[in-house]
């Protein structure tokens, strides 16, 4: 379903070079939850931006859904993300001037689908959205904001959902609701969920969790050891 | 402070782009008014020193006593035989040219103009050449043949300001050719400019050029003392008199409204660049907050700030001003030709080109720009600066607040509005029809975010909802209503002034166009007047039913009730039928026709009554036999730049008996009693006699003219009139459309997320840009709201208030779909230029890109 | 000549080798381009052109009065060349300088040439367009005082009015009010006028002797190669009437010398300018005497003339080298070195004589600037034995 192979990536900066992915592997099946953990800036995002095919790898081969992203046109890639796809970032998921209604359903639109269905309902239903509906997204809090780019990352029925610090703007209890809202939904979507976040805590949502560092990937049990510490969040912030 | 300073500045540094929009905006809001500024001072200082031959200005002239335009050249030969060597023959006459424009051609003596005493002599023994004219104390000839003999013998030389020459389209030698068919001399430029809008030639050429063998248009008097300037009055001949220089009407007074409109457009383009600069600093400071509140934090005062902020802004505006004044002036140096043609062919005024033109005047337009540039950086400034500390995440284009500043603004529009309205009702003179005009132009600006908004929310309902990306492209536009507003604005004005001056200019030549089909009622002019009981029996056998009718022409000075001398035209209608019905009185005394044709009344041109200030039942004298007669009836005479009265054959004879007549009009029958001489003028092939009559009479090409193509030459002088306008209109609309492109660059580094976001959506890079072009083509069209209904407003103004109190014309407006929608589509594709350069910047960046970039 | 070409044109002088002398020219006559004399610099160049449409003087014709006292507008240039040493009643000196320049810009017939614009609307010819220029210069030498006056005008005829012309008989030859005329049937006696801002002059000029036919029988040969010009002179009027200056008028006499050129060439164009002395001995003898100064030579006299005339009609010309001259004295005027006196020597006519101006400052400040004043003719040993006219041309600015 997902699957990176040898996948390098190298950044430059003036003289200095930054290796961020050194042949890194990867996969992902059907339905899986996987969490990246990592310090800030380790390139954990930059890894879930070349799985989403958002970014080209430097080496290496990136297969989603049967499709190679290595080499593929923009305009292929940009339908794979529209149809197949869902995106949570940390902030910036929303359209400005629209309300919850229209940005929950701009994916399904963009698709030709009904605004209408079981799914739907039981989205808006799940996320509590339903008293929003109505409102322009400028005036929800950041929790209401998150809840409704979950919505819209989902409401297409997407086979892969990429989550990048999706709870990162949010305090810790609304992260934990928020946080399991997505996986609860995710699973009843029938989706994969690739998780990017620097918290362990966050991460034991995923059923599998790997560690980047130094741009290689190392297996992580959900019950981590103690010796990871959480300090990175204070960092992103 | 440096520290400070440095601080502030490595945001430039970072956001170079910013920087640049700031100071271009500067540059923008200087360039056409210090260039409309120099050209206005260049004008005045070229009045101040009035007109001048060859380098010297007369003191006075001898003219025709009775009015005539001519006087005989035996009259100046006798004067300098007895000894008035003070004296020096002229003869002027204007042209048309084959290009539409009027040259004004001025014949001289090279012999007899003044020496200036021994300083051309001296130059001359130390370069040890030279020419008449150097001797003259005049630049040195030009450098074609630039000798006396080449200047006075056939095929004699043209000589012109290189700067005229230029604009004539001629290289030297070259021949420019009148609408009549005639060569003019081979053209040479002078080395300096100080001929002017002149042309310059030999007085024998023009004589033979003009078909004037033996006529001179006046005698200059140089150099004169008191005791011999009486000796000469006294031995005047009685057809001669004296008219000092200070008699000539005043230019200054002439084309005040003129020089006026001048600097109002480069006050409305000042506005313009004003609104970019505004638009600059609103996104320099918004970018800076996060800087300044760290700053702030960091213990340093809000004063301080202030302070540091300021100084890099007048850094900005004083260097600005400084490019700005000199592009203006390079600007100016452009115009002033056109501006020359417009003076000369509005009112017959002629300017001087300078060598050379220095930014004089600087300190109004710095000084103007450093307040409006500290107004313009108050509000943004204060916003910056007040912002609570640990505000995080605010966009500072919040919709909500946005709305309401757009309310606010349209509020004051609104105000303004109805400050032009009451303007334009209580006070029809220049300067206040020009201050309405402000109003109303700066009123629609200030109207449009509001109007905007409006129309989007409105679209946004008319829209399916279904259809994502559309409803989608209307919402972000009301958000881009928040950044891009004041760009918007300013385009805004420039097309209200745009379509406002096209459709006045527009209007203006529609009126022209149908007063002359109106005023052409001859089929055929002659130029050269041949005996008219000759030409009747020729036509009688050749054309029956073709009818000669004579015109005359005598100019007087006359003392206007508005204040000033001012030369006054005289003609005679003949009264025929067709004549009298050419004439459409725009006011009219009861019986004004009859009283005008039994030669007891006299019609005036408008221009006579709205500049000069005769009205309807005022007494005007035409000469002492005939005494005082009233005004009965005021016509329209569109491009003259004399005042006209206008007055019945007899009336004309009486008062200038055995005059020659000025020319003759070949007109077929259609007012007779039986019907048939109609059916025999149809079928009269007025080409075909018009040959026939150049043969039998023996006349040059050109002296027999056909309507059509008086009136072809017509509005080629039309066109050429107000190519300056035209010219100053599209300079007020690029800088608009630099303005949106800068503001679009500035506008799009706040972009990045949003597009990051649509990219991993699923929208194709192409998808994307089609939306942007679409989104900024809407803004534009929709803009299209105010700027149509704006402009036909400032049309209506402008021909209403403005041109008949600036050149004495009214006309009515005209408003043709077809220039609306061209203007229209003109302003969606400026905007969708300025806007793709940084769109496909924003566009070629990888979604990854966008993404890391929205994150720093 | 090529339009294009961006030449300047090169004024030329007007001499009067020969005789009365001259100066000026007008700065209006032709030049070619092309013409090798004008790209040297050299102002008279226009002098030495030959020009086969202009009539050429040549020796063996006669001169023919009152014919020749008019114009002769098919030669290139032309003067009538009046001055007169007067002296008041108390004695005072007093110079006049009365002069005609006419010049062909065209030869006569290519008056109307083809042009491609402006054409003549029938054969007549436009009066301004006639080709004949004229040029007065008027200058009075006041006992401390020298002050001039130039003019300039077309030949053409207005319905009757010239401007400027010359008529045979009657004579008058005219520019304005500036006129010297016959005063009845007979060529003398005449009147010379002229008046410009405070400076006027009107005399009475009579002689009972005859004019003087110059060179061969009037044909004056000016260069070894033959070419010359149609040249008489009266040396021999007496003048009397009024001179006004600065307001005040006073009565004067004395003697007048008229001299009367015209010719298609002069120069030769190695001619830098020339220094002519038309002198009045007490003893009644009229001498003239010029030298034509070599551009080469460093101003060395490239040709010296000398003519001497006695009252009893006898006439005795120098020899080619005979007669020196030698300037004894410099001053400064107008910022030119110009001589101020001269050593004048002929001794086959027994002629030893020092010649100084009278004033310095006698410069002709108008366009195309000379010296031409009265002088004082001397003995070596100091007595004076006469008065005259000296012309000094081609004394440029230093450094020239």
């Amino acid at each position: 379903m997902l699957e990176l192979r040898g996948v390098s990536k190298r950044y430059h900066d003036g003289e200095s070079e930054l290796r961020v992915l050194e042949a890194v592997d990867l996969q992902l099946a059907a339905g899986e939850s996987l969490a990246l953990l990592g310090a800030s800036g380790c390139g954990k995002s930059t890894l879930l931006q070349i799985a989403a095919g958002l970014e080209a790898p430097d080496t290496g081969s990136v297969r989603l859904l049967g499709l190679e992203l290595v080499g593929a046109s923009e305009p292929e890639l940009a339908e794979l993300r529209r149809t197949r796809l869902g995106f949570v970032f940390q902030a910036f998921n929303l359209l400005p001037g629209m309300d919850v209604r229209a940005n929950v359903l701009f994916q399904r639109r963009l698709n030709a689908l009904p605004d209408e269905d079981a799914w739907v309902r039981e989205l808006v239903e799940g996320l509590e959205l339903e008293p929003l509906l109505d409102r322009p997204v400028e005036v929800l809090s950041g929790g209401q904001q998150q809840r409704v780019a979950i919505a819209r990352a989902l409401a297409h029925r997407p086979r892969v959902v990429f989550a990048d610090e999706p709870t990162g703007n949010l305090h810790d209890s609304l992260s934990h609701r928020v946080m399991a809202l997505l996986v609860r939904l995710v699973e009843e979507a029938g989706s994969a969920l690739l998780l990017v976040t620097h918290s362990r805590e966050m991460a034991r949502y995923a059923q599998r969790a790997l560690r980047l560092e130094d741009g290689r990937l190392a297996a992580v049990s959900p019950d981590a050891t103690p010796e990871m510490n959480d300090g990175a969040r204070d960092e992103a912030s | 402070m440096s520290f400070l300073l440095g601080c502030l500045l490595s945001h430039y540094r970072r956001h170079p782009v910013q920087a640049v929009f700031l100071l271009v905006g500067v540059i923008m809001a200087n360039v056409l008014l210090v260039g409309t500024q120099v050209i206005n001072a260049q004008a005045r200082a070229s009045y101040a020193e009035g007109e001048r031959f060859l380098g010297a200005g007369p003191l006075g002239r001898i003219r025709p006593a009775d009015n005539r335009p001519l006087l005989d050249e035996r009259q100046y030969i006798a004067l300098r035989r007895a000894g008035f060597h003070e004296l020096a023959p002229m003869l002027r006459q204007v042209v048309v040219l084959e290009n539409g424009t009027t040259a004004e051609l001025v014949g001289i003596d090279g012999l007899a103009m003044p020496r200036q005493a021994g300083q051309g002599a001296q130059r001359i023994a130390a370069e040890g050449n030279g020419s008449f004219a150097e001797v003259a104390g005049e630049d040195p000839a030009p450098a074609g043949g630039g000798d006396y003999a080449s200047f006075s013998l056939p095929p004699y030389e043209l000589w012109a300001a290189p700067t005229r020459l230029r604009q004539l389209g001629l290289s030297a030698g070259e021949q420019a050719v009148t609408t009549g068919g005639r060569k003019l001399p081979p053209a040479f430029a002078t080395p300096g400019q100080s001929l002017g809008h002149r042309l310059l030639l030999d007085v024998g050429a023009l004589q033979e050029l003009a078909d004037l063998r033996g006529s001179l248009s006046a005698l200059l008097v140089f150099d004169i003392t008191p005791e011999r300037l009486d000796a000469l009055v006294a031995a005047l001949p009685p057809t001669l008199r004296w008219v000092p220089e200070s008699d000539q009407p005043d230019p200054v007074a002439l084309t005040r409204s003129f020089h006026l409109n001048l600097a109002a457009m480069g006050l409305l383009s000042f506005v313009v660049g004003v609104f970019l600069v505004y638009n600059a600093l609103a996104f320099s400071y918004t970018d800076r907050r996060v800087l300044l509140r760290r700053l702030r934090l960091a213990g340093v005062e809000r004063r301080r700030l202030a302070r540091a902020l300021l100084f890099e802004l007048a850094v900005f505006l004083l260097l600005g001003a400084l490019i700005g004044a000199w592009l203006g002036t390079l600007l100016a140096a452009w115009l002033l030709p056109g501006v020359g043609q417009t003076l000369a062919q509005l009112y017959g005024v002629y300017i001087q080109y300078p060598d050379g033109l220095a930014p004089g005047g600087l300190w109004p337009p710095l000084a103007l720009t450093l307040v409006a540039g500290v107004l313009c950086a108050a509000f943004p400034l204060r916003e910056a600066l007040s912002a609570p500390l640990l505000d995080r995440g605010a966009s500072g284009w919040d919709l909500g607040r946005t709305a309401h500043r757009d309310r606010r603004m349209a509020l004051l529009g609104g105000a303004l509005l109805v400050l032009a309205a009451a303007l334009a009702r209580w006070a029809p003179s220049v300067l206040p029809a020009l201050a309405g005009m402000a109003c109303l132009l700066l009123g629609a600006a200030l109207l449009l975010p509001w109007v905007l908004r409006g129309l989007l929310n409105a679209l946004q309902r008319l829209l399916p909802e279904r259809h994502a990306a559309l409803s989608w492209l209307v919402a972000d536009s009301r958000w881009l209503l928040g950044p891009a507003s004041l760009a918007l604005m300013a385009m805004t004005l420039a097309l209200v002034a745009n379509n406002g001056l096209n459709t006045m200019v527009g209007s203006f030549r529609t009126a022209t166009d149908q007063w002359l089909a109106q005023r052409l009622t001859a089929e055929l002019y002659l130029r050269e007047s041949q005996d008219t009981a000759e030409l009747q029996q020729w036509l009688d056998e050749q054309a029956p039913g073709a009818r000669v009718a004579e015109r005359h022409r005598a100019t007087l000075q006359r003392q206007a009730p508005a204040g000033g001398p001012v030369t006054v035209e005289v003609v005679d209608l003949p009264l025929v039928g067709d004549f009298m019905n050419s004439i459409d009185l725009l006011q009219g005394a009861p019986d004004a026709m009859m009283t005008f044709a039994d030669g007891r009344g006299v019609l005036i041109s408008e221009r006579a009554m709205r500049l000069d200030g005769w009205a309807l039942g005022d007494a005007v004298t035409l000469c002492e036999r005939r005494g005082a007669l009233p005004v009965v009836g005021v016509f329209h005479d569109y491009g003259n730049p004399l005042s006209q009265w206008m007055v019945a054959p007899a009336l004309h004879r009486d008062c200038w008996p055995g005059r020659e007549p000025s020319g003759q009009a070949i007109h077929g029958i259609s007012d007779g009693p039986d019907g048939d001489a109609t059916a025999m003028t149809d079928s009269i092939d007025w080409p075909g006699v018009a040959l026939a009559l150049t043969e039998a009479f023996d006349l040059e090409d050109g002296d027999v003219v056909d309507q059509r193509e008086l009136r072809r030459i017509a509005l080629g002088v039309f066109d050429r009139t107000f190519s300056v306008t035209r010219a100053l209109n599209l300079l007020t609309l690029i800088v608009a459309g630099v303005g949106i492109f800068c503001a679009v660059s500035a506008i799009h580094h706040h972009r990045v997320g949003q597009q990051a976001l649509l990219a991993s959506l699923g929208l194709s890079r192409r998808a994307r840009g089609a939306l942007l072009l679409l989104q900024w083509g809407l803004l534009g069209a929709l803009s299209m709201a105010l700027v149509w209904p704006f402009g036909a407003l400032l049309a209506g103004y402008l021909a209403g208030v403005v041109t008949p109190a600036a050149f004495g014309w009214s006309f009515p407006l005209v408003v043709q779909a077809g220039p609306f929608l061209s203007l229209a589509g003109v302003a969606v594709l400026c905007l969708i230029l300025a806007v793709a350069l940084p769109s496909f910047k924003l566009l070629s960046a990888r979604p990854g890109d966008l993404l890391r970039w929205q994150s720093v | 000549m090529s339009l294009s070409e961006p030449c300047r044109w090169s004024p030329p002088r007007w001499p009067r080798p020969g005789g009365a002398l001259a100066a000026g020219v007008l700065t209006l006559a032709l030049a070619a381009c092309s013409d090798p004399a004008a790209e040297t610099g050299n102002d008279f160049a226009v002098l030495a052109q030959a020009n086969d449409a202009y009539t050429q003087a040549r020796p063996g014709e006669a001169l023919a009065f009152p014919r020749d006292h008019g114009a002769h507008p098919d030669y290139r240039i032309e003067w009538w060349y009046l001055t007169a040493n007067l002296e008041d009643d108390m004695g005072r000196p007093w110079g006049l300088q009365w002069t005609l320049f006419r010049t062909a810009m065209v030869p006569p017939g290519d008056t109307v040439v083809a042009n491609g614009g402006v054409a003549a609307t029938d054969g007549a010819v436009n009066p301004w367009q006639n080709g004949q220029v004229y040029m007065a210069h008027f200058a009075v030498s006041a006992p401390r005082e020298h002050r001039a006056f130039q003019r300039y005008a077309r030949g053409g005829d207005h319905g009757g009015l010239r401007q400027a012309g010359v008529d045979a008989s009657p004579f008058a030859a005219w520019l304005d009010d500036w006129r010297l005329e016959s005063l009845g049937e007979t060529w003398v006696p005449l009147r010379v006028r002229a008046a410009q801002g405070s400076v006027a002059v009107d005399l009475r000029l009579d002689s009972d002797r005859e004019l003087v036919r110059q060179g061969e029988a009037g044909f004056s040969q000016k260069h070894p190669g033959g070419g010359g010009s149609w040249y008489y002179s009266h040396p021999w009027l007496q003048a009397d009437g009024t001179v006004t200056f600065d307001g005040e008028t006073v009565a004067v006499r004395g003697q007048a010398w008229l001299d009367r050129e015209w010719s298609s060439q002069f120069l030769q164009p190695d001619q830098q300018g020339w220094d002519w002395f038309a002198l009045h001995l007490d003893n009644g003898d009229k001498l003239m005497a010029f030298q034509l100064r070599s551009a080469q030579e460093g101003g060395a006299a490239s040709y010296g003339h000398a003519v001497l005339l006695t009252p009893d009609g006898r006439r005795k010309t120098a020899a080619p080298g005979e007669v020196s001259f030698k300037p004894l004295r410099r001053a400064m005027v107008a910022g030119r070195e110009v001589p101020m006196a001269w050593a004048l020597s002929w001794p086959g006519a027994g002629v030893d004589l020092e010649v100084e101006a009278g004033l310095d400052e006698q410069w002709m400040d108008v366009d195309f600037p000379y010296w031409e004043g009265r002088v004082e003719v001397r003995e070596p040993a100091g007595r004076r034995v006469g008065v005259g006219y000296l012309e000094m041309t081609g004394y440029g600015p230093p450094g020239s």
